[in-house]
């Protein structure tokens, strides 16, 4: 990881989107930088707004969903700053997938089922400017290899002849054929099974690894963001509530969601373990509630909590440039109950 | 066949069954303390049955009494349906109880139903359509005269080559080749076709249902013997398969037409629901059903008949439109010797009368070209607002 | 690394190099377009049956109305009368039925279908061959016309959902959807015809202008198709609107599809996503559709040619029933459903083409 390497910087981001009973908010003044080689890690409930945010950092969002304000900044190789959200037209065509790909949930099916997989790779090459099919199916074939695909079997395959983890496997190929610098990654590893949901971590790790590329990864799995990230946001409401490195976000988590989330994940190592599920569900997000959002379903929340949301407070890191940065009016109380019980905390393990 | 149908069209004998009829939902809705809908329910069937004897009047019946049942029980208290616990759930009702819980269930599909017709507008237009023909086909002959005759000398305009006439103050769609009425021929001769239609539309609709479910409940032999048959069918183009048949075998009864109709139009249908069964069977509440053995009585009527009824209303329709189709285009080849007052004849003999040379002949082609066209139009439009009660999507805010 | 160190990809085997003839066959057997054909051969085969049993089975047996027809007309004996029959229905009625059957398989496989009753001498197959072009040629023109207008016009309906354009066009297709083809045939014909006088009905009757010598000239060829232009318009009025809201819908939901977010997300041109990632995708449901509309089609071509007197094989199915031509009748009507028959084959092949995964099921 670079830090002195910014790839992509969002700032102030607002998202909503127009339904019929309103406007809502999807995506709330939400910030942060992406370091050359990073990976983030977004975790929270479903509804919580972390696809919402990937989609609208590559303009994807459908049409009802609208950016009210912010700006996504990020820095190409050669050092240029650009505008993602202000990119039109051809512009924006051509930054999507060079630039910044995006991997979608296995589950969905991501890839054209009338084509074959060779054609997808040509086409994307050739949709930004590279007509070279030798040196495309070169590459395609060695990162076909790369994610241990046979690649003379796939790439002449239609979609329905592979499998789940193998169609996951092509789109992750597909994903750094242009060599991008930034990869979204939206749960990628739902809906497969364990096998095969630990074939595709390794092959990310290996990615990341030779290719150098930071990700973006959301996942519902705790156990797989502490074992990809290197920084780890917690997003409730539309809102990242608690961001920092994994170790830091993990073990000495400060705010009361992120703390519910990790002891609502079943453990097989400790017996006769109770299953604490965060009670209730997220708000609804156009008419939220006051205060911190999350006070409705918080153990540890007093009058103030129903009132003022929570100012943003640091905690300094052993890493100066990556802060442990919360939202939480008790973080105090948090930290030290994850400290007191740390059985709950280690569910990362 | 005295008493069922079209035969009572606006009778004294009519307006009794109707009468009669109509007694079920007023006693009902005075039991039940809901005398307004009751009351209500009386002048639909006296109208239905004045309309189409005990065709109108039984199913009148049971939508109106379902009507009532479901103001008296707003709840749905199913409790099979119910989310209360196995103790707080009273499964040992009466037979009575059962009927009555249906009865209210299949009364608030109703006045869903009938909500949806009026938000729809395409659908409410195609209602109104088709309920002006209706009313067309069964009250216009109270107020107007058929007339059958030919004025072949009180009606010749002079100077004039034939007994043609455009439309005119007197007689608004003008006069036919021998002089008569054309709008008195409308009036008359959609009950012939409705009727057809209607019935063809039900038989296909029924022997469909019965084969589809037969198939996909029985499967085996009996499956693969009515799959078979129903690929056969429907790999043979349906118009020139009717037109050769009608060539060799005489059809001048309008039940025998509507029975050969229905014979060969049922397949397509009995394919979907036979896709629509297979696939209800394997839902979970239908395994549920099953694996409490609830009886086959109870799986189908009311687990897979609930799910599909608004479907198979939709179809039915299709069919009458089908066999409205293929009626007409019969009549037209001349292949069904059926008597005036008959759209279909209309043109034909229109047609056969030089009325694609004659400008002022128009008028007797035109009219009942117009008239299938529009009730066709309104049929399809109607099941708009079908759609929308059976697709879950297009449900919402219900 | 390698390719075995997978642990999901099934081990691939090489295909041997040399495959047995039994291999072929077995292939040959599993193949989409093979399973296809031969259902369809086997759909002729009852068909062809069917019409045996309808001529000798019906109430009103066709045949016995001949043989009284003749001898009224020539005042001969039953057996007499029985023969001359017998020889225009092709079948020897002092045979079991089981070889009357095996004979006239027999000749309908060659292609003999016997002799019109009507114009005596006449094989019925050279009528067919005359009528049966036209037919082809104004369904075809007719059905390849409205399946890609409208296909283009439906996909451009749900691009602009909830336009002007979308609203207009669903209310032209729900109207011309709904009304039956041989009524818009006659709305034509009335309004453009008698009422606007925009062409003469007379002079459009058949199928080019008798005076323009055959040949490939221009003259003939504008003649064809001036002929042509009224039951083409109609085959197209009657089923675009069909074709425009199926499309509209399949379309819609094929937007819906996450491939079309990830060919965005891949920065692909917006043209080779309409085509080959909405637009394919999207066709594929009405290419099965296409196999019942052509049934449709030729059916209803019956009462289109009687009305426009297009000399097709309709008309002559109509005139063979109204001079009570049984055997030119059992010919048309055989034709007409192997006609539909092999267009349903295609129908399926074209769309074993378009999906893959129908046609390289047998791979997996």
């Amino acid at each position: 990881m670079n830090h002195s390497n910014v790839v992509l910087s969002v700032q102030d981001l607002q998202v909503s989107y127009l339904t019929t009973r309103g406007r809502m908010r999807a995506v709330n003044h939400v910030s942060f930088d992406l370091h050359q080689g990073e990976t983030l890690a977004l975790i929270g409930e479903s509804g919580c707004g972390k696809s919402t945010l990937n989609l609208s950092l590559i303009q994807l969002l459908p049409k009802t969903g609208v950016v009210d304000g912010g700006r996504v900044v990020y820095a190409n190789r050669g050092g240029q700053q650009i505008d993602i959200l202000s990119l039109r037209g051809e512009k924006l065509r051509r930054f999507r997938w060079a630039e910044c790909a995006m991997v979608f949930q296995a589950a969905l099916n991501s890839l054209n089922p009338v084509i074959r997989v060779r054609d997808m790779v040509l086409d994307t090459a050739r949709a930004h400017g590279n007509s070279d099919t030798k040196a495309v199916t070169h590459r395609a074939l060695e990162l076909f290899r790369m994610v241990r695909l046979d690649p003379d079997r796939v790439f002449n395959a239609y979609p329905h002849q592979l499998s789940g983890g193998m169609r996951q496997r092509v789109l992750i190929a597909l994903s750094v054929l242009l060599d991008p610098q930034v990869l979204l990654l939206d749960e990628p590893t739902t809906a497969v099974d364990i096998l095969t949901q630990r074939t595709i971590i390794d092959v990310l790790k290996t990615l990341r690894r030779e290719l150098g590329i930071s990700m973006i990864f959301i996942s519902h799995d705790l156990s797989i963001a502490a074992e990809m990230a290197d920084t780890v946001a917690t997003m409730y409401a539309g809102e990242i509530v608690e961001i920092g490195p994994v170790n830091d976000v993990f073990y000495r988590p400060a705010h009361a969601y992120t703390l519910g989330l990790m002891r609502a994940v079943p453990r097989l190592s400790t017996d006769r373990e109770e299953l604490n599920s965060i009670p209730g569900s997220p708000p609804d997000l156009i008419a939220p509630p006051p205060g911190c959002k999350f006070h409705p379903r918080c153990g540890f929340a007093t009058d103030i909590c129903k009132t003022a949301p929570p100012p943003a407070a640091i905690h300094a890191t052993e890493d100066a440039f990556m802060p442990h940065q919360f939202a939480c009016h008790h973080a105090d109380r948090v930290m030290r109950d994850a400290q007191e019980n740390p059985a709950h905390a280690r569910a990362v393990d | 066949m005295p008493l069922i149908g079209f035969d009572t069209v606006a009778s004294p004998l009519g307006l009794l069954i109707g009468v009669v009829c109509g007694l079920v939902p007023l006693y009902m809705g005075i039991r039940l303390g809901q005398v307004r809908v009751g009351i209500g329910g009386l002048v639909a069937c006296v109208l239905s049955g004045f309309a189409c004897g005990f065709i109108g009047g039984l199913p009148m019946i049971l939508l109106t009494v379902a009507l009532v049942a479901s103001y008296a029980r707003p709840v749905n208290d199913d409790p099979y349906m119910s989310r209360a616990t196995l103790e707080q759930v009273n499964f040992s009702e009466t037979r009575g109880e059962a009927i009555m819980r249906s009865l209210a269930g299949m009364g608030r599909s109703l006045r869903l139903a009938a909500r949806a017709v009026l938000r729809n507008r395409a659908g409410f237009i195609g209602f109104l359509g088709v309920a002006f023909f209706f009313g067309m086909t069964t009250f216009g002959p109270l107020f107007i005269e058929y007339d059958g005759q030919a004025h072949f000398y009180d009606r010749l305009q002079p100077g004039a080559q034939t007994l043609f006439q455009g439309p005119s103050a007197e007689f608004p769609l003008g006069l036919d080749y021998q002089g008569r009425d054309i709008l008195s021929h409308i009036v008359y001769g959609g009950q012939g076709v409705i009727f057809t239609a209607a019935l063809a539309g039900v038989l296909t609709t029924f022997i469909a249902v019965t084969f589809g479910a037969a198939a996909a409940l029985l499967g085996g032999v009996v499956d693969t013997v009515l799959t078979a048959i129903a690929n056969f069918i429907l790999t043979i183009p349906q118009f020139p398969l009717l037109v050769v048949i009608a060539a060799v075998i005489n059809l001048d009864e309008r039940v025998y037409l509507a029975l050969l109709l229905a014979a060969l139009d049922w397949p397509s249908l009995m394919r979907a629901i036979r896709a629509q069964v297979l696939s209800l069977r394997e839902r979970d509440y239908v395994e549920a059903a099953v694996s409490l053995n609830l009886g086959l009585g109870h799986i189908i009527g009311r687990e897979v008949m609930p799910n599909m009824i608004s479907y198979i209303v939709i179809s039915t329709i299709f069919s009458i439109r089908a066999a409205m189709y293929q009626q007409v285009g019969l009549v037209f080849l001349g292949l069904v010797p059926l008597q005036e007052p008959d759209w279909g004849v209309m043109i034909l003999l229109a047609r056969q009368q030089g009325a694609l040379f004659l400008q002022e002949a128009t008028s007797m082609l035109l009219s009942p070209v117009l008239a299938i066209a529009l009730f066709q139009l309104s049929l399809v439009l109607f099941t708009r607002s079908l759609e929308e009660i059976f697709n879950p999507r297009l449900r919402e805010g219900l | 690394m390698s390719s075995l160190s997978s642990p999901q990809a099934p081990p691939y085997t090489a295909p041997s190099a040399s495959p047995t003839f039994l291999d072929l066959a077995r292939r040959l057997f599993r193949s989409y377009a093979f399973r296809v054909t031969a259902q369809g051969i086997f759909t002729i085969w009852a068909v062809t049956t069917f019409t045996f049993i309808l001529i000798r089975q019906m109430p009103g047996n066709p045949i016995e109305i001949r043989i009284s027809q003749i001898i009224q007309a020539q005042n001969v004996t039953y057996e007499e009368a029985l023969a001359q029959a017998a020889g225009l229905f092709d079948f020897d009625p002092s045979k079991p039925l089981i070889e009357q059957y095996v004979d006239y398989l027999g000749k309908v496989a060659r292609g003999d279908l016997g002799e019109s009753i009507v114009s005596a001498g006449t094989p019925v197959i050279s009528q067919i061959m005359r009528y049966l072009p036209w037919t082809l040629f104004s369904v075809g023109l007719g059905l390849l016309f409205s399946f890609t207008v409208g296909i283009l016009i439906g996909m451009a309906m749900a691009y602009w959902r909830g336009s002007v354009f979308d609203n207009v066009m669903t209310v032209f297709a729900s109207v011309t959807f709904s009304i039956p083809n041989y009524i818009i045939a006659l709305l034509i014909l009335l309004i453009a015809g008698v009422q606007l006088q925009l062409f003469s009905v007379g002079q459009l009757r058949g199928a080019v202008d008798p005076s323009i010598t055959p040949g490939f000239t221009l003259e003939y060829i504008a003649s064809i198709l001036e002929h042509a232009f009224l039951p083409v318009l109609t085959y197209v009025s009657a089923t675009v609107g069909g074709w425009m809201l199926t499309m509209k819908s399949s379309t819609l939901a094929t937007l819906g599809e996450e491939y079309v977010t990830v060919a965005r997300a891949r920065g692909l041109k917006n043209w080779r996503i309409l085509t080959s990632y909405v637009g394919r995708n999207a066709m594929l449901p009405l290419v099965t559709q296409l196999a019942v509309s052509i049934g449709f089609v030729i059916g209803g071509s019956v009462i289109i040619e009687v009305i426009f007197v297009y000399p097709g094989i309709g008309s002559l199915l109509s005139s063979s029933i109204a001079n009570r031509d049984y055997t030119t009748m059992q010919g048309v009507f055989l034709i007409i459903a192997i006609a539909v028959v092999l267009s349903n084959t295609l129908a399926d092949i074209l769309y074993g083409l378009l999906d893959p995964r129908i046609s390289t099921s047998g791979e997996r």
